[in-house]
């Protein structure tokens, strides 16, 4: 490590089989050092895929219920509610999702990367992407007052459609995403269901650069989409 | 309350949002991976369990700590799991006389991961795992050994010297080469 770098240990320190006094010269060097961050993050990424082979061992059934019960005497996390959580302009917060600012107007983007675990090769493309895509909130209409969304955009044209608390749908009708641009024209972006507690997500397909519209929306359709936005307007927000 | 279809970041996001529902659900796809990890470096049945307990339950007050674009949901679990598993191994002083330390074998009934299954679907995670599974063989026995006593064992690079009879150098050049390695190998699971 003649130039002061420490990759040559990087990959014990992700171990955590350094020595104390290695292991405090890695650390004062991190501080300093963005490139032996990033490869020290690219290690902690294996030591986390090293334990998927781990041998099989079976837990005891009763392990389930011992789990949720000590989490359900837990609070999720302390002091915040669920619903200020897309509410707030999020100053401060540090969760990842947090981080964004449901502001409705297209003035600044939040940079903030996230992925959809469902693609493969994102974490090899993630490396490979020049600018950084953006995550757009979505909030809920008077015709679903509690609901939220998340479009996080994973390439120039690709996303993924996060929702919670929308109310799930009779057997003939489905959610329906649109793409909004600047002279109103609606493009769907697929169509999706959610299940009983709210939850959805789509992956989205656009025939263009999802930054080239204006605006998002889903609405209420018949089972398996319209070509043009029908029923009632649930989530809406602004690219 | 079927979740089922969900994706870990949303099955994840909502854990954030203290539905424990979803716990339930993270459980049901990884409390046997986040216990298997657990116990193969612990040793101990029940040490294992209060080990799983503990990765549960800091997922459930700290799961706005996760960040997709680091790693998958699975890797960040294995990861807390196996930290955790450590500090326990390490609070304890004593270490499990372990039969072997070592990566799961690939089995007669598993083919060798080839370049067709990378196309399929890695999302699921018995591929990963078998994927993971021919990395580890591919490795000099040498380096794998190590490897697995620093992972699993928890060993410092100057104790795993000791314990093979090795120069501190060799086993550091061992575990660093093994890394780099299975770091190449590995880069696009995820």
């Amino acid at each position: 490590m003649a130039d002061g770098h420490v990759l040559d240990v990087l990959a014990s320190y992700a171990l955590d089989s350094l020595d104390p006094q290695e292991r405090e010269a890695v650390v004062a060097h991190l501080e300093t050092c963005a490139a032996c961050g990033a490869e020290l993050q690219r290690y902690e990424v294996l030591v986390g895929q090293l334990g998927l082979a781990a041998p099989d061992a079976a837990p005891p059934p009763a392990l389930r219920d011992r789990v949720l019960a000590r989490a359900r005497i837990e609070p999720a996390r302390a002091g915040v509610a669920i619903s200020e959580q897309l509410s707030t302009t999020g100053a401060g917060q540090q969760a990842w999702w947090g981080r964004l600012q449901p502001v409705l107007t297209v003035v600044s983007l939040v940079a903030v990367v996230a992925l959809a675990v469902a693609s493969l090769l994102l974490w090899q493309r993630v490396e490979q992407l020049a600018s950084r895509p953006e995550t757009v909130a979505l909030a809920g209409t008077e015709a679903a007052p509690a609901a939220r969304a998340l479009l996080i955009l994973e390439d120039a044209d690709r996303a993924v459609l996060v929702v919670n608390d929308l109310p799930p749908l009779d057997a003939a009708q489905q959610y329906q995403l649109w793409l909004i641009d600047a002279d109103g024209t609606r493009t769907s972006g697929g169509v999706f269901s959610v299940v009983d507690s709210g939850s959805g997500s789509l992956t989205v397909q656009a025939p263009r650069p999802l930054i080239s519209y204006t605006a998002l929306g889903v609405t209420i359709e018949p089972y398996g989409g319209s070509p043009g936005p029908t029923g009632d307007r649930v989530l809406g927000g602004s690219l | 309350m079927d979740l089922h279809g969900l994706d870990d970041i949303a099955l994840l996001w909502r854990v954030a949002h203290g539905h424990d529902d979803a716990l339930a659900e993270l459980y049901d796809r990884y409390g046997r991976l986040v216990f298997s990890v657990a116990y193969h470096a612990l040793g101990d049945y029940a040490v294992a369990e209060e080990a799983t307990q503990d990765v549960f339950l800091r997922v459930w007050t700290r799961a706005d700590q996760y960040d997709p674009t680091r790693a998958q949901v699975r890797t960040w679990l294995v990861s807390i799991a196996r930290h955790r598993a450590i500090d326990l191994l390490r609070r304890q002083g004593s270490r499990p006389e372990h039969s072997s330390i070592a990566w799961a074998d690939l089995g007669p009934e598993d083919e060798p991961a080839t370049g067709d299954d990378t196309t399929a679907a890695l999302g699921d995670l018995h591929l990963a795992q078998r994927r993971v599974q021919a990395a580890v063989a591919e490795l000099p026995e040498s380096q794998r050994e190590a490897l697995a006593l620093a992972y699993f064992g928890g060993y410092t690079q100057r104790e795993i010297a000791e314990r093979l009879g090795e120069p501190l150098g060799t086993v550091k050049t061992r575990i660093h080469l093994a890394m780099q390695k299975l770091r190449r190998a590995l880069v696009d699971i995820g």
